[in-house]
């Protein structure tokens, strides 16, 4: 461990030299930087990790079986366990994905599970990401390169190999491919926050890195267009473009980002799109309360993994105790994502207050309310010299249709600023490694 | 009960040619309980290399494809016969997106003065009215993306908006409400107008005329907002100005 400790220059180098960047857009002005590398690893004991993998594939099996519930019989809608205005009030809600039957009725095949570990070691959930969750190629490629730096680290410590991601990828590609051609990642672009992850991810997997405009659809069939013009059959495709920027006949008309009748093709069960169209209803901050409802209601199990206590302004007694107890609570913007719009009760000034109280009187579904836990902290290293900052963790699952499994490591991104509970990467944060161990 | 022999067409010039022309068109009547289409016809030049036909998700027949080849134009022709009874669709569960407000009809404050309480159809009317008084027709005075809070401040709007306007104001009173584009009799363009959700039926209601809809009227495609409802949608690989004509034509067939 000490050796990593040392050569945390020459990994920071290595990680700039394969170009491990992390785009922001503030202001409307694109911004590369680096997404700094922190070299003492989070460490996961092997009996937390096989409680934490329990969890994992039991919450993602209930979201899925959620999502297909809502666009098929909404059985959870009928029998009171979600109410009906969760559900078609949310964003993330699709119409157009009525009755529709993605392959082994999997709608997030890739999760990213953000948790955080408590002072007493108990684990928490604080969001489920079912659309397009990003970030695991940052650990793929740190591990790489530390082994390479350090590889009488990875002889003294039996670290779970986690260079597996892009074979459970691939597996899980295939899977719902059924061999109808060839898996392609779709990017937006090079602009995108996330490019170097795509190119990455598509490199080791061996899918083809699609650009906007690669594709067409012809009579609901997808055809990448390769080098010389020809036309090759895309089976499945691991978009990174969000559901409606993906196609501009169906969705935003404006998008050039997009695959012109894709949706039409993914209707008619001729091409796989990972994760699937209308996710985000499954993973608004407002269903997120639901979830282990979800867990006892279709499969008839207590959940392993718990919520952050969380408490919906949407009935009565939780908006009396939101009122009543604001400046301790955290609220959140059940709409925005990566970190926007959470707001910590007890930063706010009196008048603040009572500004976010009027807002929460008069729409109450668009808010919801949670406690703050109390993070363990984790070691990060400034300059030489370790200190404690707040640390989340993304896991990773992946969900095809020959199973579910959970990738033995993970994102764990940390706040830089000591006073800042927010570790989203978009918000400035850097990442260490996670290690899972083996004994 | 009425009959009507329909024609849309459209046609598009690009100043130099374009390539890999993706479509999407919503040009046919609907075929359902008060309207049956007897004979429709689509035609395309230039003629595709592939055209799909299926209902959206809500019910409206989208012709769609693409055309690969250069082309300087791209027209196309729609025509039939369609039946209309002008009575209400019948309708026991309508979807509950049609009672949340969406981005081009979210309701604001200053609309709160034609809101008519106490539900139903005659509340749904006696907005209409009122919208229709308090909107002025005025043709070029709003886009495609307006919505309908900014098309009610500058009290001017086209069909578009004064249907976005009465969804606003339905859903905000807990009427369920949906956009609904088609065609009417005569020359000219297409039009769009509302259907409110009462006791088990949509009913129409014109909220640009101020009148409640008959059988001239003939519809295409129901949804949330316009934005569901586009006729016609094309991305295309090519820096090319476009220009773009259309005309529907409705004639009323008397029987012999």
């Amino acid at each position: 461990m000490q050796s990593l400790i040392e050569n945390r220059d020459s990994v920071n180098r290595w990680l700039e030299r394969y170009g491990v960047r992390f785009g922001v857009y503030k202001g409307g002005v694109f911004n590369e930087q680096l997404f700094p590398f922190d070299s003492i690893p989070r460490i996961i004991a092997r009996e937390d990790w096989q409680m934490l993998e329990k969890g994992l594939v039991q919450r993602v099996k209930a979201l899925n079986a959620f999502l297909w519930d809502i666009y098929h019989e909404k059985n959870i809608i009928k029998d009171g366990v979600v109410p009906e205005e969760f559900v078609y009030s949310s964003k993330g809600y699709m119409p157009e994905c009525e009755g529709i039957d993605p392959e082994g009725r999997i709608y997030s095949h890739i999760s990213g599970i953000d948790l955080v570990e408590g002072k007493d070691g108990s684990w928490f959930i604080l969001e489920d990401n079912l659309r397009i969750p990003s970030g695991a190629s940052y650990p793929m490629i740190a591990r790489e390169i530390t082994r390479k730096v350090s590889p009488v680290t990875f002889i003294d410590n039996h670290v779970a190999d986690n260079r597996d991601y892009a074979v459970l990828l691939k597996e899980m590609m295939d899977s719902v491919n059924k061999g109808r051609g060839i898996n392609v990642i779709l990017t937006p672009g090079r602009y995108n926050s996330a490019f170097f992850e795509h190119s990455y991810l598509a490199e080791k997997t061996g899918a083809v890195l699609a650009f906007p405009g690669d594709m067409t659809v012809e009579d609901d069939i997808v055809w990448y267009t390769g080098l010389f013009k020809e036309k090759i059959r895309v089976g499945a495709i691991y978009r990174r473009v969000s559901d409606e920027y993906l196609d501009p006949m169906a969705f935003e008309a404006s998008s050039l980002l997009g695959v012109p009748n894709l949706f039409q093709a993914y209707r008619k069960g001729n091409v796989a799109v990972i994760n699937g169209f209308g996710n985000g209803v499954a993973d608004d901050k407002g269903i997120y309360y639901f979830v282990p409802k979800m867990v006892r209601y279709y499969l008839h199990e207590e959940p392993i993994l718990h919520n952050a206590p969380t408490y919906l302004p949407y009935f009565k007694e939780d908006y009396d105790y939101i009122l009543a107890n604001i400046g301790k609570l955290v609220i959140k913007d059940v709409s925005e994502a990566g970190g926007y719009g959470v707001v910590f009760g007890r930063d706010l000034s009196p008048e603040k207050l009572e500004e976010l109280k009027t807002l929460i009187v008069e729409q109450p579904r668009r808010w919801i309310a949670q406690e703050v836990i109390d993070f363990k902290d984790l070691e990060i290293l400034e300059g030489m010299e370790k200190v404690e900052r707040k640390a989340d963790l993304r896991a990773f699952v992946v969900s095809g249709a020959d199973g579910v499994k959970v990738w033995k490591s993970g994102l764990t991104r940390f706040s830089r600023n000591p006073d800042s509970f927010v570790v989203n990467s978009s918000q400035g944060g850097g990442f260490k490694d996670t290690w899972v161990m083996e004994d | 009960m009425a009959r009507f022999l329909f024609t849309y067409r459209s046609e598009t010039r690009f100043s130099v040619p374009v390539t890999g022309h993706s479509f999407l068109l919503r040009v046919l009547p609907l075929s359902d309980g008060p309207q049956q289409l007897e004979q429709a016809s689509l035609s395309l030049e230039p003629g595709p290399d592939s055209l799909c036909g299926d209902v959206d998700k809500w019910g409206a027949e989208i012709s769609y494809g693409i055309a690969s080849g250069p082309h300087d134009h791209f027209s196309y022709v729609s025509s039939g016969i369609v039946e209309t009874s002008g009575e209400p669709r019948l309708d026991p569960h309508p979807s509950p997106v049609f009672r949340v407000p969406t981005a081009l009809t979210g309701f604001c404050e200053e609309m709160r003065g034609l809101c008519v309480e106490g539900g139903g159809l005659e509340a749904a009317k006696a907005m209409m009215v009122k919208v229709s008084g308090a909107v002025a027709y005025v043709p070029g005075s709003t886009g495609v993306a307006t919505s309908a809070a900014e098309a009610f401040h500058q009290r001017k709007g086209v069909c578009q908006d004064f249907s976005h306007i009465l969804i606003a104001l339905c859903r905000e009173c807990g009427i369920p409400a949906r956009y609904v584009c088609g065609f009417v009799t005569g020359e000219g363009e297409t039009h769009a107008w509302t259907e409110v959700w009462h006791e088990g039926s949509w009913y129409g209601l014109d909220a640009t005329s101020g009148l409640p809809c008959d059988d001239t009227y003939i519809a295409v495609a129901f949804g949330r907002d316009a934005a569901d409802c586009s006729v016609s949608r094309g991305v295309f690989t090519g820096s090319a100005l476009q220009r773009t004509e259309t005309k529907v034509t409705v004639e009323e067939l008397f029987e012999k």
